[in-house]
């Protein structure tokens, strides 16, 4: 039987789960080869055995334990791209699902390599939309995070990290200049899922970023003035394009899914402003706009 | 004092009302009562072990150890574990570490003597702890020795140890944070071992002047410790799991 398909007891560190890979089915033209790749609260550590080295993935972390099968990202084809701009009616994109579907098993056949990313993971916190534990999910190069701006000044503003949506959707439209990136579908930040830093931001424990001018927007680089894009009090969206150094990891908001979410007028006495332009913003009561580096909000 | 303007947050109108994302998750409170205890007799020396009794860290450990010597003495320990929150200085991909012991009742152990075993804890959590999950950040560790057996010694420095680096792994699964293995201690005499990997790895040894175990070879001493490591791994685990069942 193979391991992904066991049932497994509560998992607890040091606990080992499973070989690096595996053989699978055998058929007289292919031989299955199933690999598992170690995910959060899972390491892939090397062990001895009767005098015989081997890796094997091992539980860091108390909690159920989790096989995810990996599916294999294809590259867009000319044909998909034509297809995604016509507009489908609703018959005709059962039948395309069909035939995508077929293809997809076509591709599963042709591929004898199974893919399956291992995670143990406390039941309590697994399945929620909002995770507390923002202490396993750090931002790293590429996260989407939601922060609030602390400080500006010309060339920077400096932020504080509220929130990461950890799990990313691959996109479907909406994607900016910075090209494919992974972000909510749509590019708005409601249906990702977050992990919230429980840091009391007044203490100074929150992890801190900047996003400098030239970050700002992917248009005009060299003419982007922090004061009308960012004011402080703002909760922006943006991506971590570095760890930065010590102190600060360096953001991103040049794409047009990331920028400011939230944000209230007259430096945050005024009420709750909604975005009507990727650079203006407007208050719904007072009708004053001011400029921000708006997100795309659907 | 109106020029004085704090930059740093913005509080808006006296009716502003926080940004909040999810009423659902379990109110603090609740972290004691869900607290399990657990008093497990391992032979001849039994362990208390209680979790969660810290509430405002990210996790935490009580343990009580019954004194190899004397029945009616035990070793106290609270362990706390705060973290990873940001570090401050230069850029470290991996976290660091740091380990602070304190006895909070009778303070009986010299200066130089805790500054050795924080220094012993923090090596061997190093080689524990899966530092590169955390980048640029510091994990700390806050030991407080509540009270010591004193048996033919003013205090036992070895079981100490022994309970540290229990109670620490304890602290780091109850903190959710990752250790590449259920570590423990095992001690024998005056020595004490600290294995992963199912004894097949020393992570720590320490070992005392001692007349009694002097004559004896360093290999006989891990394995005695071994038997001990065994024992105590065992009811780790088994609460651990059996705390976990217990809450789901």
């Amino acid at each position: 039987m193979a391991f992904h398909a066991k049932n497994y007891p509560v998992a607890y560190p040091g606990q080992l789960l499973c070989p690096t890979f595996e053989l699978g089915e055998k058929t007289e033209t292919f031989q299955e080869i199933i690999r598992y790749v170690p995910g959060n609260g899972v390491t892939d550590e090397e062990y001895e055995v009767n005098g015989q080295k081997m890796r094997a993935l091992t539980a860091t972390v108390l909690g159920e334990v989790r096989f995810l099968e990996q599916v294999l990202q294809t590259v867009p084809t000319d044909e998909d791209q034509s297809k995604d701009e016509k507009d489908i009616g609703a018959s005709k994109a059962e039948l395309e699902q069909g035939k995508e579907e077929q293809e997809e098993e076509d591709k599963g056949e042709d591929n004898p390599e199974k893919v399956f990313i291992v995670t143990v993971a406390d039941s309590n916190l697994a399945g929620k939309h909002v995770t507390e534990d923002f202490a396993n999910n750090l931002p790293r190069e590429g996260s989407i995070v939601l922060a609030r701006i602390t400080r500006i000044s010309s060339q920077r503003a400096n932020v504080e990290i509220l929130a990461l949506e950890n799990k990313t959707i691959p996109v479907d439209s909406g994607v900016g200049s910075n090209g494919a990136g992974v972000t909510a579908p749509g590019g708005g930040s409601a249906a990702a899922t977050l992990s919230v830093s429980q840091a009391a931001a007044d203490l100074g424990e929150t992890f801190k970023g900047i996003i400098s001018a030239r970050d700002v927007r992917a248009t005009d680089r060299d003419r982007v003035k922090i004061m009308e894009s960012f004011r402080p009090g703002d909760i922006v969206r943006a991506q971590v394009i570095s760890l930065g150094d010590g102190s600060n990891y360096h953001l991103s908001t040049a794409r047009n899914d990331l920028g400011v979410v939230f944000a209230r007028a007259f430096n945050g006495a005024g009420g709750l402003m909604y975005a009507i332009d990727w650079q203006t913003m407007v208050a719904p009561n007072t009708g004053f706009m001011e400029s921000r580096k708006c997100a795309k909000p659907f | 004092m109106l020029n004085t303007t704090d930059r740093r947050r913005i509080l808006g109108p006296a009716n502003a009302k926080p940004l909040v994302f999810d009423r659902s998750s379990v109110p603090v409170e609740e972290n004691q009562e869900s607290a399990k205890k657990s008093s497990v007799s391992t032979g001849n020396d039994a362990i208390y072990i209680e979790n969660g009794i810290v509430v405002n860290c990210n996790g935490s450990s009580y343990l009580e150890v019954r004194s190899r010597t004397n029945d009616k003495n035990c070793t106290l320990l609270l362990t706390s574990i705060y973290g990873p929150r940001p570090s401050r200085g230069a850029f470290n991909a991996k976290a660091t570490l740091s380990v602070q012991f304190k006895e909070v009742t009778l303070e009986k152990i010299a200066a130089g003597q805790i500054k050795e075993i924080c220094t012993f804890l923090t090596n061997v959590f190093n080689a524990v702890v899966n530092l590169e999950r955390y980048p640029k950040s510091g994990i700390d560790v806050f030991l407080s020795l509540i009270h010591s057996s004193s048996g033919q010694q003013d205090f036992e420095l070895e079981s100490i140890i022994t309970a540290c680096v229990n109670g620490i792994t304890l602290a780091f699964v109850d903190a959710g944070i990752e250790i590449l293995d259920t570590v423990s201690a095992g001690m024998y005499k005056r020595n004490v071992t600290a294995f992963m990997k199912n004894g097949t790895e020393v992570v720590g040894f320490w070992k005392d002047d001692d007349e009694q175990s002097s004559s004896e070879n360093i290999l006989e001493i891990v394995e005695k410790c071994k038997e001990h490591y065994l024992t105590n791994r065992k009811t780790m685990i088994e609460f651990m799991v059996r705390n976990k069942n217990a809450s789901d």
